[in-house]
């Protein structure tokens, strides 16, 4: 197969061809500085405001259609769109003289103040309007809210934007992958993919493989090759200057990685999924995981980032490690010489050091499924609900047989150098009383256990008591069958 | 007339397409340089010396300046005392010490790398108990003081001793700090700048640069959001590339990185105020006795005022009888605070408002029955602390009534009944109020002009000295000219904020923007109006001109005119019907030699607080609200949710209804944010910890209240004011302190016993050990 030593992409409607190290460059500083596109802002460069908020189009529908989804561009490298189509805000309106519905139902009803963050509300809300009314689904209070998440303002209060949002007639709003249907593009984005990109220059390279087997062989060649899925951390650290990717190689054309399936026994996540396309699939299989989910980061952010990712950040505050661990998940690693799994509740060694060796990469993430009898809890706390690293977080497994426990899987996550599994809580409980007394026992001995530190996000002292207190909420909960 | 009609924001179109210009959004020159900022890397000590041989060698840096380059390099709204470059004394962590002018950010992050900057450090003060016990004071306010509060203590019934603590509040106006200075000839300077005050902006760079201030304009087209941080904290950093601009001869843009912006400006000033409260069984204030003591960081910057305005906010809607009430601000090493939308007011406010709850929980009644004896009197009980008589006061009745519209008995039970059922949530409600005076304190700032031409073809330009941040000012300026004229909004622009167009502007600050500015257009309007009406009147009355025949000029009180109305893009007489359009107007003014142009200069009247005796209208008039908010604990973990919050607003007679209500919801959820989410965080060293969204907690969507209403009162007993209406930027924040009351409130049902403890803000980890105390 041919190789191509450039990224191909469109920008609303322009068609473009990225060479060199601009590769590299953040798609928003690309848009403000190259492109004179400057509608997009960049505000805090580290994908947590929204106001750097373009479309992005990668994958197309059953119908040949593109889903154009939300995405944080100030985060998000030249090197992860190729193939794909971004539509920033200056491609949102009509023409000349006609707005888009969104924009039509933020000036009338004062959704804009300053300005500044509007044309980041404005492709978000148009993301919103794709996803629902492909779906055939009405816009709710609540949906709003969700799809909105991901977009701070700091002048509205975001009320008149609710109203902006909430006064959209689905029937008229006008669909854009409609308008940037353009068969010819939509052809060549999947020509695209079926090439691999290799790119070098100075003491820099780049790598898009589109089969396993060339990622492998790139990744025993060079060991410290920084493999980058969405970017969605990456992208901070390289932002703040904390870290430079010199040799990096993105795996999102290689299609086996994209699989989530499952069957009567487990789940299995490909390293590419996306967050949001795992809280798709999971809606009722998992209503748990798929709460988590919601809360775990903003639209942008889980249309970028995966599981995967995720997993191999290894965050002690990961919002779905706690989750995977009392599942008994497994990392399946691949590498020339064979593929393994290892149990996640192993796979951390230490902050930060994974058990993973320089050839392999992770291909996925293999999620036993619950057990009829089980019952699971997930609790996060932050400092703000929503869009929040967490302080603490809980994943706790159950089965009760009569009123005995038969089976306990806790893991904790914010209260050390790991996400870590309580093994001696878990194998004491085991056949003793579903009462409120055993969880109080256990909530005073986790402090053997577990080691907090204090830092901004919250103090050891306010850790250690919400760790307790996730046990007496877990028992509460399931004792009188409330989901919180 | 579009006067009171709610009319889209006069950016939503732009807005919304991305076409509006922020001052980084202009497009770079070839020429054009970066500037970069380096911080200080102590909190505190004496600066030996700046190596920066090493950045020079590094391709694209051009220079690295220190204050040293710097003709003046003081500076300061009251007190010119802070250095734009530290010079010598390190103020505080991550202080400007020295820039980097480049061609790009890369070159700017090396040569960052390879700067040494040597300091002697000395011990920091990082707190007010700190400076209390330094005595590191920045001034002293005089005291109000009424009655005899000492022996009304002494007497009274009920005593509570208490200390009341808020934080600060980071502004995080979308847009950080940004200015782009061009060189022009003679030594000129051209700023665009991202500043609530252009004035001051041109004043501290000329002063700096030891330019003259002909020699520097200001523009402002735009701000991403203000609040306050753009009002002194500006200037500086518009110095910094006018340096550059000044010493290379080429353009220089600064535009801080939100990290930068956060570790380097000042904030909202964080408070402690210690108090006694006396009142009797009923829960009638008897007296009070208050020291405040504000953190004003390493700067006086704006300080004085700020504890001057806390001081007047500390009655809230509330009558005392006797009091005295006393401030100090402190010097800290920490960023130099600075003005935040309530100015020291919500500060103020809210200590009352924490006292009246505390009363409340004392005596097991209801906190509204509290408010309700103590709020100001229509006609006794109406005189605030300094003496200023609350004029046309409607505060009663906007307690009364939003305790109807919003059910307030019902959501009482409610709250109630549900936190006597199981354990794990635990629910809050509480009224607090807003009386929020309206002028600056400082009496020479409550004066500005405008500029308004009509061109040939009868469109209209507006200038003023206001600037437009999102508050919608020009907005409600091309509402109060367009009725003037009888027009259409889309027949007026208003123009970017320039100081070539207007002078000696005051800062769009102490919620005056559209007050000031406002009622200057509407006097530059009636002027030209004057002279319009004129030559409607020789037309009317059948006089032709010609080449020969000129129409006699505009004598001021020659003819009456009023018959002569401005209405739907026409002048008309009321007397015959005649009628002239609007453009044939303008066309026949103008073959007339008739000025279409005019200039007016507005100062408020009636201020006459006396500095000296502390009494007298330190005020022009309060703008006045209250709110209820009901808020949802869970027990686990602390988290809140806020329920419900209804609000109801008294904007006078509204110039724009939409306009000002998204200022009441930006307002309220700005001032929830400071009371529960927003934790500046800070290291041990003095360090700035959360300096970004990911560890700074402005408020999301899913924080506003699940229900959130908010209705206007009418009112139109505001004769004080342009079109009797009111100001509305600030008053709201201080209705955010609901939700922070709800929550002692919800305390309070677990602590029956004692007085709930808490600080602001009131995050969960706050709430949770807290809750933990009652166990």
């Amino acid at each position: 197969m041919e190789k191509r030593n450039k990224i191909v992409t469109k920008i609303n409607h322009e068609r473009l061809e990225i060479e060199g190290d601009q590769a590299f460059t953040p798609l928003a500083h690309f848009l403000r500085s190259q492109k004179g596109l400057t509608g997009t802002k960049i505000v805090c460069a580290e994908g947590d405001c929204g106001a750097c908020t373009v479309l992005l189009g990668r994958e197309l529908d059953t119908e040949g259609k593109l889903i154009l989804k939300s995405v944080n561009s100030c985060i998000l490298p030249l090197y992860l769109i190729d193939g794909a189509q971004v539509i920033t805000v200056e491609g949102i309106q009509k023409n000349e003289t006609e707005l888009h519905e969104v924009q039509k139902a933020m000036i009338s009803c004062q959704g804009s103040q300053c300005g500044y963050c509007t044309p980041g509300f404005i492709c978000a809300m148009a993301g919103m309007v794709e996803k629902l009314k492909s779906e055939n689904k009405m816009i709710t209070e609540k949906r709003a809210k969700n799809f909105l998440t991901g977009n701070l303002c700091r002048c509205t209060g975001y009320k008149p934007i609710i109203d902006a949002a909430m006064s959209l007639d689905m029937n008229q709003v006008e669909m854009l992958n409609e308008r940037y249907g353009d068969p010819s593009w939509l052809l060549e984005m999947k020509a695209i993919k079926t090439q691999s990109v290799v790119m070098n220059f100075n003491d820099k390279s780049l790598f898009l493989p589109t089969t396993i087997e060339e990622a492998l062989q790139a990744k025993a060649k060079e060991g410290n090759l920084r493999l980058v899925a969405g970017s969605t951390d990456v992208g901070v650290v390289v932002n703040k200057g904390r870290l430079e990717t010199p040799k990096a190689m993105a795996l999102y054309h290689i299609d086996e990685l994209k699989k989530i399936q499952h069957d009567d026994d487990s789940f299995f996540i490909g390293a590419t999924v996306t967050l949001s396309e795992i809280e798709d699939y999971i809606e009722k299989l998992l209503p748990e995981f798929k709460k988590m989910l919601h809360i775990f980061a903003s639209p942008q952010i889980k249309n970028q980032a995966t599981l995967v990712g995720n997993v191999v950040n290894a965050s002690p505050i990961a919002d779905t490690i706690p989750f995977l661990m009392a599942m008994d998940a497994k990392v399946v690693l691949k590498s020339q010489y064979g593929q393994r799994s290892v149990e996640l509740k192993n796979f951390y060694k230490g902050y930060k050091q994974l058990d993973i060796k320089a050839e392999e990469i992770v291909i996925g993430i293999h999620i036993p499924r619950m057990k009829k009898n089980e019952q699971i809890r997930l609790y996060k706390v932050s400092m703000r609900k929503d869009l929040d690293i967490s302080a603490a977080t809980f994943a706790g497994v159950i089965e009760v047989d009569g009123d005995k426990i038969k089976q306990l899987r806790i893991a904790l996550g914010g209260i050390g150098p790991i996400v870590t599994r309580l093994p001696f809580i878990e194998s004491n409980s085991a056949g003793k009383e579903f009462k409120a007394e055993t969880f109080e026992a256990m909530a005073q001995s986790l402090p053997q256990f577990i080691n907090p530190l204090s830092d901004l996000r919250a103090s050891r002292e306010y850790r250690m008591i919400l760790s307790q207190n996730f046990f007496r909420k877990f028992f509460n909960e399931l004792s009188s069958g409330v989901h919180s | 007339m579009t006067v009171g009609k709610n009319i889209a924001h006069d950016s939503a179109r732009t807005h919304v397409t991305g076409e509006s210009i922020f001052v980084d959004d202009r497009p770079m020159l070839k020429n054009e340089l970066l500037v970069g900022v380096m911080g200080a890397p102590v909190s505190a000590g004496i600066l030996k010396s700046i190596d920066f041989q090493e950045a020079l060698k590094i391709p694209g840096v051009l220079a690295v300046y220190t204050g040293a380059d710097f003709s003046n390099n003081k500076w300061g709204t009251i007190v010119s005392e802070q250095p734009i470059l530290i010079d010598y004394q390190v103020g505080y962590i991550d202080e400007p010490i020295c820039i980097i002018a480049a061609e790009n950010e890369e070159a700017i992050a090396k040569a960052k790398k390879c700067i040494k900057i040597y300091i002697d450090e000395i011990p920091a003060i990082l707190n007010i108990e700190d400076a209390i016990k330094e005595n590191k004071t920045i001034c002293t306010a005089t005291p109000f003081i009424r009655g005899n509060t000492d022996q009304a203590l002494a007497k009274a019934p009920h005593v509570l001793k208490g200390e009341f603590e808020c934080g600060g509040q980071e502004h995080f106006y979308m847009e950080s700090q940004a200015s782009i200075v061009y060189p022009l000839e003679d030594g000129q300077l051209e700023i665009h700048s991202s500043s609530q005050h252009p004035s001051e902006t041109q004043h501290v760079v000329a002063h700096a640069l030891h330019l003259d201030f002909s020699q520097v304009v200001c523009v402002v087209k735009r701000m991403g959001g203000g609040f306050g941080g753009k009002e002194s904290q500006a200037a500086h950093f518009a110095a910094m590339a006018a340096l550059v601009a000044h010493k290379l001869k080429r353009p220089a843009r600064i535009a801080l990185t939100k990290d930068d912006d956060m570790m380097m400006t000042g904030k909202r000033h964080p408070f402690k105020n210690f108090y006694e409260i006396g009142f009797d069984q009923n829960g009638k204030i008897l007296a009070l006795k208050a020291k405040l003591y504000a953190n004003g960081g390493a700067y006086t910057d704006l300080t004085p005022s700020i504890l001057d305005r806390a001081m007047f906010h500390i009655d809230g809607c509330y009558f005392l009888e006797n009091c005295h009430i006393e401030g100090i601000a402190l010097r800290t090493n920490q960023h130099s605070n600075t003005a935040f939308r309530g100015f020291g007011g919500p500060q103020g406010n809210m200590t009352i408002e924490s006292i009246i709850e505390d009363i409340a929980h004392f005596l097991k009644k209801d906190s509204f029955e509290i408010r309700k004896i103590n709020i100001y009197g229509k006609v006794d009980r109406n005189k605030t602390p300094y003496g200023q008589i609350v004029d046309n006061n409607i505060l009663p009745d906007i307690f009364e009534r939003l305790f109807e519209t919003s059910n307030y008995i019902k959501l009482r039970e409610e709250v109630t009944k549900f936190n006597q059922g199981q354990k794990g949530k635990l629910r809050g409600l509480s009224m607090t109020g807003c009386k929020f005076g309206i002028a600056f304190t400082a009496r020479f700032l409550n004066q500005g002009n405008a500029l308004v031409n009509i061109h040939l073809d009868g469109t209209i330009q507006v200038s003023t000295g206001a600037t437009e941040m999102g508050q919608g000012v020009n907005t409600k300026i091309q509402q109060i000219a367009s009725s003037a004229f009888g027009l259409s909004q889309n027949k007026v622009r208003v123009m970017a904020t320039s100081t070539e167009k207007n002078h000696n502007t005051s800062p769009t600050a102490a919620s005056s923007g559209a007050d000031i500015n406002g009622a200057a257009t509407l006097k530059a309007c009636e002027k030209i109006k004057a002279r319009l009406r004129w030559i409607a009147h020789l037309h009317f009355s059948g006089i032709a001109f010609n080449d020969s025949h000129e129409y006699a000029p505009y004598i001021e009180g020659a003819v009456r005119t009023d018959h002569l109305v401005f209405e739907s893009e026409m002048i008309k007489n009321t007397r015959t019907a005649q009628s002239l359009g609007w453009s044939e107007l303008i066309k026949i003014c103008y073959l007339n030699r008739v000025s279409l142009g005019d200039y007016a200069f507005f100062k408020t009247e009636n201020l006459g607080f006396n500095k000296k005796t502390l009494t007298g209208n330190a005020f022009n008039y309060f703008t006045n609200g209250a709110a209820v908010s009901m808020v949802e604990i869970d027990e686990y973990s602390g988290e809140l949710k806020v329920l419900q919050t209804n609000i109801l607003m008294d904007l006078g007679r509204s110039i724009n209804p939409g306009i000002d209500v998204g200022q009441v919801s930006g307002a309220f959820i700005q001032g929830m944010g400071w009371v529960t989410t927003e934790n500046l965080y800070y290291h041990e060293k003095g360090k700035l910890l959360s300096h970004s969204p990911t560890t700074y907690k402005i408020p999301n969507i899913q924080d506003t209240p699940r229900i959130f209403q908010i209705d206007l009162i009418e009112n139109n007993s505001n004769t004080q004011n342009v079109l009797r209406s009111k100001a509305v930027g600030e008053p709201p924040l201080l209705l955010g302190a609901s939700v922070w009351t709800a929550v002692k409130n919800a305390l309070g049902y677990r602590s029956p016993k004692t007085i709930p403890v808490l600080k602001s803000p009131a995050t969960s980890e706050a709430i949770l050990m807290e809750l933990i105390r009652y166990e």
